[in-house]
């Protein structure tokens, strides 16, 4: 299963990419962080910090994800 | 109206957006760019937003505003890329009967972006530097 993950901000510089494809084996927004957390090591320190975004609502942390759904990395906003 | 723009902001065309003939009160808020941020000399501010997504949450807000206040029409206006100092990155206004709710629902817009939109802004230091701005409880309870 593939979901598009966004990256913004200073989520974007840190994982060094602004779109991607990723597989997921485990369709669920933990399971999307484990795999960011495995292939992105260093860029550990920020997740705790980002709001995640899925079709563009806010999500919880228990969210299920399917197909094709668009996941957005949000750090923390400072718009305005 | 809800709209982000990588241009100058029209202030005059958002107070038009809203003002109606019943309307004895159009609240207008402008956020500007200001020259200092934590103890350093700011040279500019920089946005970024998550286009879809900002403006549809920006539209809930609304939606939360004319459900909560009697007023009668709302513009936001928010602006990405480089704003110079003294210029608006966001411009909201707010027409009521009357000024009581104009004020409330205005701030209420303003407070509530900042916690929930997904813009961010990059603040461009004097020294050369830049850093993504943590937002400190006066930016959301001003």
């Amino acid at each position: 299963m593939t979901v598009r993950v966004r990256m913004f901000a200073s989520a974007r510089e840190v994982f060094g990419f602004e779109l991607r494809d990723v597989p997921v084996t485990d369709p669920s927004l933990e399971g999307l962080k484990t795999w960011l957390r495995s292939e992105f090591p260093s860029a550990q320190g920020i997740l705790s910090s980002c709001r995640f975004a899925v079709n563009m609502e806010y999500a919880r942390g228990d969210a299920e994800l399917k197909e094709g759904d668009e996941v957005a990395v949000i750090p923390p906003v400072s718009g305005g | 109206m809800t709209e982000l723009t990588e241009h100058t902001i029209d202030v005059k065309k958002v107070i038009s957006a809203v003002t109606t003939e019943a309307s004895g009160a159009v609240d207008l808020f402008l956020g500007t760019t200001r020259n200092h941020s934590d103890g350093k000399a700011v040279r500019s501010l920089s946005y970024e937003a998550y286009p879809e997504m900002a403006e549809k949450e920006i539209g809930k807000i609304v939606q939360e505003v004319h459900y909560r206040w009697p007023v009668h029409k709302v513009a936001v206006v928010h602006r990405l890329g480089d704003v110079p100092l003294t210029e608006a990155s966001v411009v909201i206004a707010v027409s009521s009967s009357h000024r009581k709710e104009a004020f409330e629902a205005c701030r209420y817009i303003i407070d509530t972006l900042k916690e929930r939109v997904p813009i961010w802004k990059k603040e461009v230091f004097e020294d050369g530097t830049s850093e993504w701005a943590r937002s400190t409880h006066e930016d959301i309870h001003g």
